[in-house]
């Protein structure tokens, strides 16, 4: 799906079906550098299985047109207005990494939008390293081979995908190398600001599922635990994960999901 | 031995039935998609870019991205045609990986020996191996593959296409084969095989000559496969000088 939102062109995938804004909708929101291809596990996953998945590329990331955000605050408020310009009355958000900062600014601040929430593989903050930032402005590809390293637990470094055959890191750093030059050095800036955690998981009402990994080492398991102890509601641990259970650990995370929804 | 994608390349495609295998006993291929092709860029790969009709009206470079190549020859060439692999055929090539990177340091130091060999040997008429100074592609080649710049070579033996055949039906060690890469080492002689259908017009616009011999050198002791290769000379070298007597 293409849209134009705010004179910038955006694209959204919904799993390769037709979406229909009134039915059972699922949000997914990516994280910084990522884009919707993170989410190639899942949204065609539950597209197929009768919900209607979106999932859009922020401006700057992935086939949308425009320049990354600076904020988590500024992020929240396009996600939105995207899902305004859409149709989507309410949905479920799943956000990962920093999409879980953007859903718990969505869910607290436009809780009416929000039925339910899961955040993948987040925290209540996450402290980007200065180093990771100064590397992402100066030298991106640099940055993103690091960050593949760090983002990935045993199964990743193993290249153990669902899908035979697949390197985790290598498509990892694809799809990150295809964002707009300056994307990822904005998404951690924003990470590394925000710092309304604890206050937006105290004003969300609507039902969360955490998942924690235990061998990410972006969003450690200690971060999700107290994300999890913030918010309430259901968790999940996945043990034989690093930072990107979405691709790492697809099979756990949709079983999951489908429980919760 | 190479990284062709860290050199530029977006596709490979590899047989896996010889170094990789490495015995001969398993055909198989393989396609690497490097996923750093922007096949979006423009409308020239509308099986790609547009909706496929076999795949739910998907538009494979939006929903996969990087993988959009991949996900295709997945979904079509193995999904709707099947060219399945064997067990058996899998694990002679899984068993066979196992062992690549020790078998090509011996491949090549036997490459570099043998090339030595037949360099040197009065018999020969001429070498062609990239590793050669004399080689039109010996500066690339070295800069691309500084571990080692293959295992084929290909020779003149003096005495043409008598004298080939004759190398040929005498080596005892090396494999009369038509294949390249295996353990063991492999000659042929295409003037009077792969090729002997040819009029001498064909072979001189293909670039083969009446005496060309292509070796894919092999792990054999390389003391015992230069003895073998000295007496299947030697016997040529007879062919040539009862050729040369009849003149």
């Amino acid at each position: 799906m293409k849209i134009t939102l705010n004179d910038t062109e955006i694209f959204a995938s919904t799993g390769g079906r037709e979406f229909d804004p009134s039915g059972k909708t699922l949000m997914f929101i990516h994280g910084s550098g990522q884009s919707h291809l993170g989410f190639m596990l899942q949204h065609r996953f539950f597209a197929n299985r009768g919900w209607q998945c979106v999932t859009p590329d922020m401006p700057g990331h992935g086939l949308s047109s425009g320049k990354a955000f600076k904020t988590v605050e500024e992020m929240a408020d396009w996600y939105a207005s995207f899902m305004q310009a859409v149709g989507i009355k309410k949905s479920s958000i799943i956000g990962h990494s920093m999409g879980g900062l953007i859903a718990l600014e969505l869910a607290s601040r436009y809780s009416d939008l929000v039925s339910k929430a899961v955040f993948i593989s987040t925290a209540l903050a996450i402290s980007v390293n200065d180093t990771l930032i100064d590397m992402a402005a100066n030298d991106e590809s640099k940055a993103i081979t690091a960050m593949m390293d760090w983002a990935h637990g045993s199964t990743g470094h193993k290249h153990q995908h669902t899908v035979p055959g697949t390197s985790h890191m290598i498509y990892g750093s694809r799809v990150m190398a295809s964002n707009a030059s300056g994307s990822l050095h904005a998404g951690l800036s924003a990470c590394k600001a925000y710092t309304n955690g604890p206050i937006a998981a105290a004003d969300i009402t609507c039902p969360t599922l955490t998942i924690i990994c235990g061998q990410d080492k972006m969003t450690p398991r200690k971060t999700g635990l107290a994300l999890h102890s913030a918010l309430g509601g259901e968790m999940l641990e996945i043990p034989q994960s690093g930072h990107m259970s979405i691709t790492e650990q697809p099979i756990e995370v949709n079983k999951a999901l489908q429980a919760f929804f | 031995m190479i990284k062709p994608i860290e050199l530029g390349a977006n596709v490979l495609i590899h047989s896996l039935t010889k170094w990789m295998g490495g015995h001969g006993v398993a055909l198989g291929g393989a396609v690497i998609d490097g996923g750093n092709f922007n096949w979006g860029q423009n409308d020239k790969f509308p099986t790609l870019t547009a909706p496929h009709f076999g795949y739910q009206g998907v538009i494979l470079w939006e929903e996969f991205g990087p993988a959009a190549l991949s996900v295709r020859i997945r979904s079509e060439g193995m999904m709707n045609v099947g060219p399945c692999m064997s067990p058996q055929n899998a694990f002679y090539i899984l068993q066979g990986l196992e062992t690549l990177g020790l078998r090509m340091e011996r491949h090549m130091s036997n490459t570099a020996a043998m090339l030595d060999f037949l360099v040197n040997d009065e018999r020969i008429a001429w070498v062609k191996h990239p590793s050669l100074p004399d080689h039109p592609g010996h500066e690339v080649a070295m800069r691309l593959m500084p571990k080692g710049q293959g295992s084929i070579i290909a020779c003149g033996i003096k005495g043409g296409r008598e004298a080939g055949q004759a190398f040929i039906e005498n080596v005892q060690l090396a494999s009369h084969l038509a294949n390249v890469g295996d353990a063991k080492t492999l000659v042929i002689h295409p003037g009077s095989t792969t090729h002997s259908h040819l009029s001498a017009e064909a072979m001189a616009s293909s670039g083969l000559t009446d005496d060309l011999i292509r070796i894919s050198v092999g792990l054999e002791d390389i003391e015992d496969l230069k003895d073998d290769f000295r007496q299947a000379l030697r016997t040529a070298s007879k062919v040539q000088s009862a050729k040369e007597l009849a003149e």
